[in-house]
């Protein structure tokens, strides 16, 4: 039998995780349902961020504002690719080119940052240290924290997407592009809008990642493809599905280890969603 | 008999209720109006009937067969052809390799047989291929059979999805607002085409359309749907005169008359 | 009209018999430098498993699965021979079978799953089966990967026993059933059954209303392509003689998007698109060899150049020309009549 304080360490790890997930699944899925691309290359930018994060805090910034700055600077670079690549050109396939574009994108990224980061894993200094006392447990304050900032950025981007003019506009413009359009919102604008917000948490869970796991080259690819799973967990476009979705897959990464090992850790999640796929091919709180 | 029936067809959409409890009776050889409001159901009808949506509930007979459960090749091959509301063609094919396409069910082979057949033989087939020519004659797209089929005007494209459908020689023909669009030309020649059709082979004919003018010159007979349901049915001209259907039109979309 | 026709086809059949020549002649020319035949089995390997990815893009479905397929084949064609006892070509043909049988299974249910959401699914598939071979210690070596998958036996032709230990002979091997695989490919794109692939992949709900079995193309479709998707891995397999299930491995998830650029560089219209794009890149790749670390960034730059500049791909570009030139005779036609008020 396992211990208490480890089964409450995996919760709390696989929560963290799974709210990563969450907010890796925000940008996929804007991003899916807004311009209708597969952006392959978001756990690259994920990446990206976490990395002006580490070289900010090098610079004697406090990770705070660097956290900050880096989102701000992922959004920007997410409305220039938009305009740049992800524009759509007539004529051709959007999914596909999408597809082939951000491949592209990861190579040319992942590669810059082999070159210029180097292969040597980093670590971003710690929100907060120490640990508290959960029913005779002990739990990482920093994981708490990181869960924490991950729930007020989804609460912030909920209440945009329902609150302001612009959110509605993207909201509407994912549903139906040809009749937003007519109504006079420009999708090109819904796009960039779409691109920018995405890119900035993947900024943000970056950085939380960097911040209680390690900085790596390559260390975007896992979460794009978990955010991908997450979507469709829980359904494209839809944020209460993200949420449950990346809590689900979160506690399978967190608890199956713990249970069954690295190999069921690993496969059953992919089993999960392939099966969900087939069986509801929309997500969990997706609708026809 | 008659040819095609359904008994208390149903579809939903989430709560919503596009069709339901729809009981309708088409008899052989006759061409069968279906009017009402936007959002009556009308298209989803349709789409019931060839099986692009499965039914909620309820049944559909075609020839004694209940077919509710078929899929909507099965339905084509029973003789079951749709012609769409949007202009739906085979964008990298010819005018005359679309009919060829349409013409499938005659040359009939499944994925698996076809996988040990050689080279396109359809184009050598010189019976489909005048079957063909003779349907585009039909319509009037004679000279325009090697054009690209979406370079046509939006006219000549409809009344190319109408070859099509009829390329599998059909039993039903459904028609989804066929005269959406037209000038009053083009009108007249589709409205021309569909009654030379009925008359001539006795194609039986559901035509769904908003243009009420048109569909009292067409059709002997007309039914009326309102929120899925049949309001009334009878000639168009009693359709039209009833006070109910006045209202419903009233109440949704007062320009039709 | 037909004059040109007739010239083309002539160029065709011209360029074709070059080609063979070459490929034929090629361990020679190269004096058979082991290094460069090592590079050139693999891209014949290659352009089978590109060409059968996209011959999923025929039904108007992007596979981003079939690494999967590929290590399906890998695996079975070096259990078989390993532990089956089984000769190289019955393990050929069966590790081919055993991807497309999987293929079969799967596709009913997935390809239901339409556009972006198949490629996720294929995606996720064929991750799956990679970490499965990789915990699947006992029979698969796991993460220590498969040593020692035997080469085919020799046969004896007109009397001379050829060997296929060596890259030289095995480059032949290779390259042969590439080709026997790609023709039978070809065939069936040029065959009755294309007509009914481009019914549905230029309109499936068509295709359907009009009596043509669309899931039922659609999987077999996916069978063939599954199926060299699955030779390719067997060829691979007695090549390398060892595999590896790794991330980084040809079974990853990289690779899988890697063939997805292969196809598109070379264009994804044309039959001949897999072998242009996959040459093209691989020799990019050998010669960009010096800068290692800076490779992936020529590749990706090269996909996304051509993404938005040639959409037909490097095979497209002499009818992106022809267009050009078309367009500017038309241009220079119109001019002195003062013309061009359409378009």
């Amino acid at each position: 039998m396992k211990s208490f304080d480890v089964w409450m360490q995996a919760i709390v790890n696989g929560i963290a995780l799974g709210w990563l997930y969450v907010l890796m699944a925000m940008g996929l899925t804007l991003m899916l349902s807004i311009m209708g691309i597969l952006q392959l290359a978001h756990g690259e930018i994920y990446m990206m961020g976490a990395f002006l994060v580490y070289y900010l805090t090098r610079r004697e910034i406090g990770i705070y504002p660097a956290i900050v700055v880096s989102m701000a600077a992922m959004a920007v670079l997410g409305v220039i690719l938009e305009r740049v690549l992800f524009r759509p050109r007539p004529g051709r396939d959007v999914a596909l080119t999408s597809i082939v574009i951000s491949t592209g994108l990861t190579l040319i990224l992942s590669s810059a940052a082999v070159v210029g980061f180097g292969l040597y894993t980093k670590s971003l200094p710690p929100l907060i240290s120490g640990s508290f006392d959960l029913f005779g447990a002990g739990v990482p304050k920093d994981r708490i924290l990181a869960i924490g900032f991950s729930v007020v950025a989804l609460i912030l981007l909920y209440t945009f997407l329902k609150r302001t003019r612009l959110g509605l506009a993207m909201v509407a413009s994912a549903q139906n592009r040809e009749g937003s359009f007519l109504k006079g919102i420009n999708p090109n604008h819904m796009s960039m809008a779409a691109m920018a917000i995405g890119c900035a948490l993947a900024a943000l869970a970056g950085a939380l990642a960097g911040s209680i796991l390690q900085l790596h080259p390559y260390m975007g690819s896992l979460p794009m493809i978990n955010g991908l799973v997450t979507i469709v967990l829980g359904g494209l476009g839809s944020i209460p599905g993200a949420v449950i979705g990346g809590m689900i897959l979160g506690l399978l990464n967190g608890i199956l280890p713990v249970m069954f090992g690295a190999a069921a850790a690993s496969v059953a999640p992919l089993v999960i969603v392939i099966l969900v796929l087939l069986f509801r091919p929309k997500g969990i709180l997706g609708h026809e | 008999m008659a040819l095609l029936e359904t008994h208390a067809l149903s579809k939903n959409f989430g709560g919503l209720a596009a069709v339901s409890d729809l009981d309708l009776a088409v008899d052989e050889g006759e061409i069968l109006g279906l009017i009402g409001p936007n959002g009556a159901g009308k298209s989803t009808f349709l789409n019931l009937i060839d099986g692009t949506l499965r039914a909620s509930g309820g049944h559909i007979v075609f020839r004694g067969r209940d077919i509710t459960r078929y899929s909507p090749h099965r339905r084509a091959g029973l003789g079951i052809a749709r012609v769409f509301q949007r202009n739906a063609l085979f964008r990298s094919m010819t005018v005359l390799e679309n009919v060829l396409a349409g013409s499938f069910l005659h040359t009939d082979h499944g994925p698996f047989s076809v996988l040990v057949r050689s080279l396109d033989h359809v184009r050598k087939d010189r019976e489909v291929m005048a079957r063909c020519m003779d349907l585009l004659t039909f319509v009037g797209l004679q000279d325009k059979s090697h054009m690209m089929a979406t370079s046509l005007p939006h006219g000549s494209q409809r009344e190319l999805c109408v070859a099509v459908a009829l390329a599998s020689d059909p039993a039903v023909l459904l028609l989804d607002e066929p005269l959406t669009g037209m000038n009053a030309e083009e009108t007249a020649s589709m409205i021309e085409i569909i009654k030379t059709l009925n008359r001539e082979k006795g194609t039986t004919t559901i035509v769904v359309e908003h243009n009420v003018k048109a569909v009292l010159g067409l059709c002997a007979r007309a039914v009326v749907l309102n929120y899925g349901q049949k309001l009334i049915e009878g000639t168009p001209r009693e359709c039209v005169a009833d006070p109910a259907v006045i209202e419903a039109y009233l109440g949704a979309d007062a320009d039709v008359f | 009209m037909s004059e040109t026709k007739r010239g083309r086809t002539v160029a065709k059949a011209a360029a074709v018999v070059v080609l063979v020549v070459v490929v034929f002649l090629m361990p020679n020319i190269l004096s058979g430098n082991k290094y460069w035949l090592t590079i050139l089995t693999l891209l014949a390997i290659n352009v089978l498993l590109v060409s059968s990815l996209r011959s999923v893009i025929l039904i108007n479905e992007i596979s981003l699965g079939h690494v999967g397929f590929a290590l399906i084949g890998a695996y079975a064609q070096a259990l078989l021979m390993m532990k089956g006892g089984l000769t190289f070509w019955p393990s050929l043909i069966l590790s081919g079978l055993l991807a497309a049988a999987v293929a079969s299974l799967l596709g009913h249910p997935f390809l239901k799953v339409r556009g972006i959401y198949f490629s996720i699914l294929t995606l996720l598939t064929a991750e799956t089966f990679r970490l499965v071979v990789y915990y699947w210690t006992g029979l698969t070596g796991g993460s220590l990967g498969l040593v020692g998958v035997p080469s085919p036996e020799p046969v004896t032709l007109f009397g001379r026993t050829v060997e296929f230990n060596t890259v030289n002979t095995y480059y032949y091997l290779a390259v042969g059933v590439v080709v026997i695989a790609l023709l039978i490919l070809y065939h069936f794109e040029r065959a009755y059954i294309n007509f009914q692939w481009r019914a549905i992949r230029d309109d499936s709900m068509l295709a359907g209303a009009l009596g043509i079995n669309v899931v039922g193309f659609k999987m077999v479709n996916f069978t063939i392509s599954a199926f060299m998707a699955g030779i390719s891995g067997g060829l691979f397999a007695a090549f390398q003689h060892n595999l590896s299930p790794d991330t980084t491995s040809r079974f990853g998830v990289t690779m899988s998007i890697y063939l997805l650029v292969y196809m598109v560089v070379g264009g994804q219209t044309r039959f001949i698109g897999p072998l242009i794009g996959t040459a093209v890149l691989t020799l990019v790749a050998e010669a960009t060899r010096s800068i290692a670390e800076y490779q992936p960034m020529v590749t990706g730059s090269i996909a996304i150049l051509v993404m938005i500049f040639l959409p037909m791909g490097l095979a497209g570009i002499p009818a992106q020309i022809q267009t050009w030139l078309r367009k500017r005779r038309l241009r220079s036609a119109e001019a002195p009549v003062g013309g061009g008020t359409e378009r």
